[in-house]
C-alpha cells in the first residue's frame, strides 16, 4: 500500500477536528474503500451505504484516536469490512461474493489439492479473464480468502493485511497462500465448464 | 490453463522437499533484503521466520526445480493480481463516488450535536430542529395539568389480551404524545389534556407471552439480535438456569429500534426508535405504553423507582413521565443532552458532548451542573450513592482505562488500566464491578471496587486464551475488546453474562458465578452459529420462563 504524502500529518489535523484534513482523506481514501466494498459485496446500493457508514464510523472515532501513531489506511480499511460483514449477518441473502464454497468453507480442503495447481499453463494468458468469472471464482472462496486476494491486490503488504483482518501474520501467509492456490483451482474449474 | 498438467513430478528435475515452503513463503523471499538486520527486538516467532526466509533464499539459487516452481507462481501470482486489480477497477467505475454525500453527512453531523461537538451553554435554548413543531404554538401558552389516569394492576398489563387505545396527549408543551393501554377499546384522550388533530388509529399491542412470569429475584438475561432477514430486531428473555428463552415483546421492533433500559424493579423495559420521516422518536415500553416525542430523542433511563422514566430531545428539553399515570412532566430547563447516563439520588445524570452534567429534578430546578469533562463517547457510570463517578478514557496506546472521581468531580484517580466497567454489585454496597484484560497472562478478569471504591479485589477469570469480550463489529471502532453490549452483569452482582471471541473466530456466551468463581458456557437457542452470535446483552430482568 502505498503511502500517501503527508498522509500522517492529514490525519493527526483529522484527529484534531479539521474537516479539511478529513475531507482529504475522504477524496484519497474513497474510491479505495469504494471499490473494495463493491467487490465484496457487488451490490450498488448497499456499497454507496457502507461507504458513507465507513467514513462516518471514522469520522467519530477519528477524535478518539492518537493521530501520529494511527495507521489510517488498514485501520479504515477495518471499519469497512467489519461493516461488511455486518451487513452480511444482518441480511444473509446479500451474500454475493463470498458464498461459501460448495465444498465447505473449511480452507483446508484446498490444502488436498497439493503443490499440482502450481503448474502453469501456457494458455493462462491468453484467455481474458471476464470480470462476471472473476466474481464466479471469488463467490465461491471463504470470505477471509477473499478479503486476502483483495486486499493483497491493492497493495497492501503482509503486515498491512494482517493489521486490518486483526490477524497474525502466519495466519495472513497461510491464508493467502492458500487463498491464491484456491482460486486458481476454482478459475480453471469453471473456464474449463464454460467451454 | 489446466489443473493438473504439467506435473511437476514428470520434469527432468529431482523432486524438491521445499517447494512447498518457497511457494509459502515466496512473497517474503522477493521482498528479502539480506543486508538488512533483523531487529533485536523481535519476537522468536519474528526471528525463525526471517532465519527461514533467509535459508529459503539462499536454497532458490541453487535449486532448479524450486527455482521453476516458483518462477511459474510468480507468473500466476501476478496474473490473479492483475485479474483482481481489475475486477476492482471496474467496480470503482460501475459505484459512483460517495464523497459529497459522505461530506454532507458529516456537515449534519457537526450541525447535529451528537458526539461530543455540542458546545451549548447552561442557559441555552437550541430551538432549531427539535423544537420545530413547538414553535406553532404560542409562547407563555399556560401548561395545562396533567390528571393521572386509573394505574392498572401490572397483572393485568402483562397477562390479559387487551385491545390497546391509541390515545395521543400533547403534554404540556405540545412535544410529546402518548399513546396508553386501557382495557377500554376505543381511542380517548386522557382529561385535561388536548386531542390532536391527527389521532392515530386503534392500535392493538400485544402482552407479555404466557409462558414468561414474574419472579422476585433477577432470573434472566435479557438480549437482542436482528431477524434473520435482517429486517427486524428480536427482544429475548433467557433464563440460564434452566436454558430456556422466548421472546420478551412478540412482533417487535424495527431494526433500527434502540433498547434503552431495563427498569430498577426488574419488571419494565425502555426502547425506541426514530422516524426519520416524521421526524418523531417513539418511545415504548414493555407494558405496552408508547411516546412520542417531536424531534430525535437522546436513550431513555428510568429512575430508582421502577416507574419514572425520563427522555429528552437531543440538544432540547427533557421530561419525566409517570409510566403508572401516564403523567407527562417536562423539566424546569431543557437539558440540552446527547445522551442520558442514569438517575441518582433525585439527580438525572446526563452527556453534554463531552460533559457529564446533572440537575436536580425533585427541586425542580432550572439550574444543571457540570460534574466532569470526558472524552468523547467514553463509559460513564454514577454510583448508586452518588459518592464516585467511573469514567474510561481511552490511552495513547488504544486501551482504554477506568478512573474514578468523587461526586463533585474532584479527586480524578487512575482505577485500573484496560478495564471497562460493568456494573455494581447491590448485595456489597454497590461496589463497582470492572473487566479487566490482562494481556501478560492473556485473560479477561472480573474485578471490584473495595469499601474506599479506590481499591480493587479480584473476583474471578471470566475467559481465558479469548480475543474479545465483544462482538467483532463493535469492536471495530476503537479496538478496544471490552464491549458493553456483550456483558451483563445481574443487579445483585452475583452472576455476570458475556459473549467471549476468540481468535479462530468462535463465539461464545459463558455465564460467571461471581460467589463461587465458576463459569460456564451457555448455549443459546437461536438460530445463529457460534462463529456468529451477535446479540446484544442488555441486562437482567425478574421474568421467569415457564
Amino acid at each position: 500500500m502505498n503511502a500517501v504524502e503527508n498522509e500522517s500529518r492529514l490525519v493527526s489535523d483529522a484527529c484534531q477536528g479539521s474537516t479539511a484534513a478529513f475531507e482529504m482523506l475522504v477524496n484519497i481514501y474513497e474510491p479505495r474503500i469504494r471499490r473494495m466494498i463493491y467487490g465484496m459485496t457487488q451490490d450498488v446500493q448497499l456499497t454507496q451505504d457502507l461507504c458513507q457508514e465507513t467514513f462516518l464510523a471514522a469520522y467519530r472515532a477519528l477524535p478518539r484516536m492518537a493521530g501520529k501513531d494511527l495507521r489510517f489506511a488498514p485501520w479504515l480499511y477495518r471499519i469497512a469490512l467489519n461493516l461488511v460483514r455486518s451487513e452480511w449477518r444482518r441480511r444473509k441473502h446479500v451474500k454475493v461474493v463470498p458464498f461459501p464454497s460448495p465444498l465447505g468453507s473449511d480452507e483446508n480442503v484446498f490444502d488436498e489439492q497439493g503443490e499440482d495447481f502450481l503448474v502453469y499453463d501456457e494458455q493462462f494468458e491468453e484467455r481474458v479473464a471476464q470480470r462476471e468469472l472473476v466474481r464466479r471464482v471469488l463467490s465461491q472462496l471463504p470470505e477471509s480468502s477473499v478479503l486476502c486476494l483483495l486486499l493483497d491486490a491493492e497493495g497492501f503488504s503482509y503486515n498491512e493485511i494482517a493489521e486490518t483482518l486483526h490477524d497474525s501474520l502466519s495466519a495472513v501467509r497461510s491464508r493467502l497462500s492458500r487463498a491464491r492456490q484456491a482460486f486458481q483451482r476454482i478459475y480453471n474449474r469453471l473456464d474449463q465448464e464454460e467451454k | 490453463m489446466k489443473d493438473t498438467t504439467p506435473d511437476p513430478k514428470s520434469f527432468m528435475f529431482r523432486l524438491c522437499p521445499y517447494s512447498a515452503q518457497c511457494v509459502r513463503w515466496l512473497d517474503e523471499i522477493d521482498s528479502f533484503d539480506p543486508s538488512l538486520q533483523v531487529d533485536p527486538l523481535s519476537t522468536d516467532e519474528e526471528m525463525q521466520s526471517y532465519e527461514l526466509i533467509q535459508q529459503l533464499a539462499l536454497h532458490l539459487q541453487t535449486c532448479e526445480m524450486c527455482m521453476i516452481t516458483v518462477a511459474k507462481v510468480r507468473r500466476q501470482r501476478g496474473y490473479q493480481r492483475r485479474l483482481l486489480t481489475e475486477f476492482l477497477a471496474d467496480g470503482e467505475h460501475e459505484v459512483t463516488t460517495t464523497v459529497s454525500s459522505i461530506m454532507q453527512a458529516v456537515s449534519r453531523e457537526q450541525q447535529q450535536p451528537i458526539s461530543g461537538a455540542f458546545q451549548g451553554s447552561d442557559d441555552e435554548l437550541d430551538v432549531s430542529e427539535p423544537f420545530r413543531l413547538l414553535d406553532a404554538y404560542p409562547a407563555g401558552q399556560p401548561k395545562k395539568e396533567q390528571k393521572p389516569v386509573s394505574k392498572i394492576s401490572s397483572r393485568v398489563r402483562y397477562f390479559s389480551v387487551v385491545a390497546m387505545a391509541a390515545v395521543m396527549i400533547l403534554a404540556s408543551v405540545n412535544v410529546l404524545h402518548y399513546w396508553a393501554e386501557g382495557t377500554a377499546s376505543s381511542s380517548k384522550s386522557i382529561p385535561g389534556t388536548q386531542t390532536a388533530a391527527t389521532t392515530p388509529a386503534v392500535e392493538v399491542k400485544s402482552v407479555l407471552p404466557s409462558d414468561l412470569t414474574e419472579s422476585s429475584s433477577w432470573t434472566s438475561v435479557v438480549l437482542s439480535r436482528l431477524s434473520d432477514d435482517g429486517k427486524s430486531k428480536i427482544i429475548e428473555n433467557y433464563d440460564p438456569a434452566d436454558g430456556k428463552m422466548v421472546q420478551l415483546i412478540p412482533s417487535c421492533c424495527s431494526s433500527n429500534t434502540e433498547i434503552d433500559e431495563i427498569s430498577d424493579d426488574g419488571h419494565n423495559l425502555a426502547y425506541h426508535s426514530y422516524n426519520a420521516q416524521t421526524q418523531q422518536t417513539t418511545y415504548s415500553l414493555l407494558t405496552g405504553q408508547q411516546y412520542i416525542v417531536n424531534g430525535l430523542g437522546t436513550n431513555a433511563i428510568w429512575g430508582t423507582n421502577g416507574t419514572d422514566l425520563y427522555v429528552a430531545v437531543k440538544g432540547g428539553a427533557g421530561w419525566q413521565i409517570d409510566t403508572n399515570t401516564n403523567a407527562i412532566h417536562q423539566l424546569a430547563a431543557p437539558l440540552q443532552a446527547t445522551q442520558l447516563v442514569s438517575f441518582r439520588d433525585d439527580y438525572l445524570y446526563f452527556m453534554r458532548g463531552n460533559d457529564l452534567y446533572r440537575m436536580n429534578v425533585a427541586a425542580n430546578t432550572n439550574k444543571s451542573t457540570r460534574v466532569l469533562t470526558t472524552q468523547a463517547n467514553e463509559i460513564v457510570s454514577v454510583d448508586p450513592d452518588v459518592s464516585q463517578v467511573y469514567y474510561t478514557k481511552l490511552a495513547q496506546d488504544g486501551q482504554r482505562d477506568t478512573y474514578v472521581v468523587n461526586g463533585d468531580g474532584t479527586d480524578p484517580q487512575l482505577l485500573a488500566e484496560n478495564s471497562t466497567p460493568v456494573g455494581y454489585d447491590n448485595n456489597a454496597n454497590d461496589a463497582l464491578l470492572l473487566v479487566q484484560q490482562d494481556k501478560s497472562d492473556n485473560r479477561f478478569k472480573l474485578l471490584k471496587t473495595s469499601a474506599s471504591a479506590r481499591g480493587l479485589s479480584f473476583v474471578g477469570v471470566i475467559a481465558q486464551n479469548a480475543k474479545s469480550l465483544c462482538d467483532d463489529v463493535n469492536v471495530a471502532s476503537d479496538g478496544v475488546p471490552i464491549c458493553s453490549a456483550s456483558l451483563a452483569l445481574s443487579p445483585t452482582g452475583d452472576m455476570l453474562v458475556a459473549e467471549v471471541g476468540y481468535d479462530n473466530g468462535s463465539h461464545k456466551i459463558v455465564a460467571m458465578n461471581c460467589l463461587q468463581h465458576t463459569s460456564q458456557q451457555l448455549a443459546l437457542p437461536t438460530s445463529d452459529s457460534s462463529h456468529h452470535l451477535h446479540v446484544q446483552l442488555l441486562g437482567w430482568d425478574k421474568f421467569q420462563v415457564r
